[in-house]
């Protein structure tokens, strides 16, 4: 079909047929169709490499942006060669061989691309964690609220979805909280003094009972010139007890401890490991260093990194998804090397996505902090 | 992991590669350029969010480096 074509089917299809199947409501249809014309973008031209490929782009939105209902049929458009199809996205297997798929098919002429992605609004992270071999839909115990704070358990501003406690840094003679810049300062929206929450509000923390520090310092996103960091720092709240440098169940289920930062250089082989809100423990390899011209995408458009370092999981797991953002990356002698911050869903040699992380010298030097161990 | 065979690629001779390649490939849609090592030589690693437009040429050394590509889609920031 010609691009246009399943542009016009698609809308078509989705106001005639998806729409009232799914009976959702009118504020989750518009939401909904923000995303599907996100995905649109996403779709065009990204196929090509075995077949069709589609990615619905929503792995980083803020809270205001998630849609409260998610729908179980979503329509872009994915490429085969030169021709395109419909992309009919599903969330369950049981829906590709109902009715309403059925006949969405059938007014494609065949010339669609069927496939289950999983809820959209948490693709990545239910995606990622059922692909890692977790127990479906079960939670990890760090995105329930943990007292004394420790690394690797949910945190965010609290007008953040979910993103994940890094560690602990001092300057002077005070502890502060490390983590992304988009799970604690809203990607710069923030303001000095906003609170930060353990649990992330996506994992059920309130004002003002889960409040555990208030937003310090970030290093300001660059929109138009290369950036090192996506790094910040916030306060912790008099009388939260801290737990500085336990890595709980970080290698086969046994606790490690932050023992320091780790090499200048970090080389392609180098096994490392992370403790995430989402993926939890994880082991990975490092993929290639000192990456220059990374392009992220954020909520405020997209961002250029130089100088990352890229993980790929070892063997059929992803080394992080949604929601480990600010997680410390550590080596086998529990060394600290580098501040996870983005990934994909598609690169590395399992196909399951590759991750992006900041040097930790370069985040605790930017921020003008020493690592607490 | 077994390391074998002689380092005849310097660190640095990567890094100049990886400088070259960004301006070789400044038309196609980067997200990324890196150093890796290919058989445990240093080499250069290009990120593509799609494959090129069909009848692209790649070539498989710049500057004598080894360069692989890689189809990484669309990177997020990891919230």
């Amino acid at each position: 079909m010609r691009l246009q074509s399943v542009r016009d089917l698609k809308l078509e299809l989705l106001e005639a047929v998806v729409e009232p199947a799914m009976d959702v409501s009118t504020r989750a249809t518009a939401r909904a169709r923000t995303l599907a014309e996100r995905s649109l973008t996403v779709a065009v031209g990204a196929g090509g490499l075995g077949g069709s490929d589609l990615s619905v782009g929503v792995a980083a939105s803020s809270f205001e942006s998630l849609p409260p209902v998610s729908r179980s049929v979503a329509l872009g458009v994915s490429k085969r060669g030169q021709q395109h199809q419909l992309a009919i996205r599903i969330q369950r297997q049981a829906l590709a061989k109902s009715p309403l798929v059925e006949h969405l098919i059938k007014r494609a002429k065949g010339e669609a691309n069927v496939r289950v992605i999983g809820r959209i609004e948490k693709r990545t992270q239910l995606l990622r964690t059922r692909r890692a071999g977790g127990p479906s839909g079960a939670t990890n115990w760090q995105r329930g609220r943990i007292r004394p704070l420790q690394m690797g358990t949910s945190i965010a501003h609290v007008n953040v979805t979910a993103g994940t406690l890094g560690c602990f840094v001092r300057r002077g003679g005070n502890r502060f909280i490390l983590s992304n810049n988009h799970v604690l300062a809203d990607e710069d929206n923030a303001s000095i003094g906003d609170d930060i929450l353990q649990r992330s509000r996506l994992d059920g923390g309130q004002v003002p009972g889960d409040v555990v520090g208030e937003l310090r310092e970030w290093i300001k996103l660059r929109p138009r010139a290369s950036n090192r960091v996506d790094a910040a720092i916030a306060t912790i709240a008099d009388g939260v007890d801290v737990e500085p440098n336990l890595l709980q169940g970080l290698v086969k289920g046994k606790d490690r401890r932050l023992a320091g930062v780790g090499a200048d250089f970090l080389d392609e082989g180098t096994i490392v490991y992370k403790l995430g809100r989402t993926t939890g423990a994880t082991i990975g390899r490092i993929t290639a260093f000192e990456v220059d011209n990374v392009v992220i995408q954020y909520d405020r458009g997209q961002l250029r990194y130089d100088g990352q370092i890229e993980i790929e999981g070892n063997s059929d797991r992803a080394f992080s998804a949604g929601g480990d953002s600010g997680s410390i990356i550590v080596d086998a002698d529990g060394k600290a090397l580098a501040l996870l911050f983005a990934g994909g869903d598609t690169g590395g040699s399992n196909g399951l996505g590759l991750t992006y992380a900041n040097p930790i010298q370069t985040v605790l030097t930017d921020l003008d902090v020493e690592l607490e161990y | 992991m077994l390391r074998y065979g002689m380092n005849t690629i310097s660190l640095d001779q990567a890094r100049a590669a990886k400088a070259a390649a960004l301006h070789l490939f400044a038309k196609l849609d980067v997200v990324g350029v890196g150093i890796t090592r290919v058989q445990n030589e240093y080499a250069v690693k290009v990120n593509l969010n799609e494959p090129p437009p069909v009848g692209t040429e790649l070539p498989s050394t710049i500057e004598g480096v080894p360069v692989r590509f890689e189809i990484t889609g669309k990177i997020h920031a990891f919230r």
